[in-house]
């Protein structure tokens, strides 16, 4: 090509490369696009969900960061609000109750937390009573399970011998296997 | 709202401006969901989303699927736009970057023999074959067009994208350095280095 570059001396290459480029990326597009276009646009929301959107999705954060700051808090809150009061057994009694001993004086009335804490402590009722009187013997009867040894015995393995292969001398008569 | 609103000034400035509040409006309307408003912005718009399309993909059915799919994203999007640039360069963002998408996805993206050599698009070509004095050298010149055209298309395309956005003739240098991220002169160099090696090749 190079004596055809030579005999096009009217034609610039540089020029040629420019018409070539603008060539490759000339056109028009279907007379159908923009009605193509119309017939997909999604249906848009209003402008006033757009305009809540981004205050809605503020308070979702704001009440999931409560919700992990003050939850532990609301919960314990809640229930002192829905059971009576807390009745906090003394472990060491639970574990080995005296006898003779009067329930009301192995069991005490605390209030649950710093939010109830001014509040009068209400003896026990009768009901309570009882089920403690029931309840702490039967968990001072439970046995600790024994645990027996349950390890193998070690294997025993015997020595292993080897001896030595034991092969005749090769004689003259002797021939190789046909395959 | 339609572009007959925009045609009092004579003075191309005068139009320039008058053409930018016409998209301004058309925006804001299509932003409130008028679809006419935003159809008028897709006429004003389609034939630059389209070479925008085709230079990155070389095929004329894919850039049509793309210019589609760009308007589409484009008044998804809409609420976003905020104005910071003119809304054809934050189109041709939207355009660009679905159309390197789909380059990436399809990886017979340069396979233009089909269409581009057909006979609407060799205009520019034949008009300038045309002034040559004799049929062997006018012969001559068209396979050089032909050799041209296939040595743009074995460019890396980093010189390729380059050289068909600088050189088509529809965005200003500041536009393809937008749509290609890099800097102008960046930009400058590789349509240089481009051409550069197109001529030697051809030349060779």
């Amino acid at each position: 090509m190079k004596h055809g570059g030579e005999r096009l001396n009217e034609l610039d290459v540089d020029d040629l490369i420019g018409c070539v480029a603008r060539e490759m990326t000339e056109g028009v597009p279907a007379p159908t696009l923009r009605a193509r276009v119309i017939d997909r646009l999604p249906a848009r929301r209003s402008a006033a969900w757009a305009a809540l959107r981004l205050p809605l999705a503020a308070a979702g954060v704001l009440a999931a960061a409560l919700v992990a700051t003050a939850g532990p808090a609301w919960r314990e809150w809640m229930a002192t609000k829905t059971r009576p009061a807390t009745v906090a057994v003394d472990p060491v009694a639970a574990v080995a109750p005296k006898p003779d001993t009067d329930a009301r004086e192995i069991i005490s009335v605390e209030p649950a937390s710093r939010a109830v804490a001014g509040r009068v402590a209400r003896p026990p009722l009768p009901s309570e009573v009882a089920w403690l009187e029931r309840a702490v013997p039967a968990l001072a009867e439970v046995e600790a399970p024994a645990m027996t040894d349950i390890g193998p015995a070690a294997l025993v393995v015997p020595p292993l011998e080897v001896k030595p292969l034991e092969t005749p001398p090769v004689t003259s008569g002797d021939k190789a296997p046909s395959p | 709202l339609t572009l007959g609103d925009a045609t009092g000034p004579s003075r191309a400035g005068d139009r320039e401006t008058a053409g930018a509040d016409l998209v301004a409006r058309l925006v804001d309307a299509a932003k409130a969901g008028d679809r006419e408003a935003f159809g008028e912005l897709v006429s004003l718009h389609e034939a630059v989303v389209y070479r925008t399309a085709l230079a990155a993909l070389g095929r004329r059915e894919d850039a049509e699927d793309v210019a589609q799919e760009a308007f589409v994203l484009a008044w998804r999007k809409l609420a976003g736009f905020r104005g910071d640039a003119t809304f054809r360069t934050w189109l041709l963002a939207i355009v660009w970057r679905r159309a390197l998408d789909r380059r990436r996805i399809r990886q017979r993206w340069w396979n233009r023999t089909a269409t581009a050599g057909s006979d609407a698009e060799s205009a520019r070509v034949d008009a300038l074959v045309d002034a040559l004095p004799g049929p062997e050298e006018t012969t001559l010149a068209r396979d050089l067009a032909r050799r041209v055209r296939d040595e743009i298309g074995r460019l890396r395309p980093k010189l390729r994208d380059a050289l068909l956005l600088a050189t088509c003739g529809e965005y200003s240098y500041g536009e393809v350095a937008g749509m290609l991220r890099i800097p102008i002169g960046t930009l400058k160099w590789r349509v240089a280095e481009a051409r550069r090696i197109v001529s030697a090749r051809v030349k060779s």
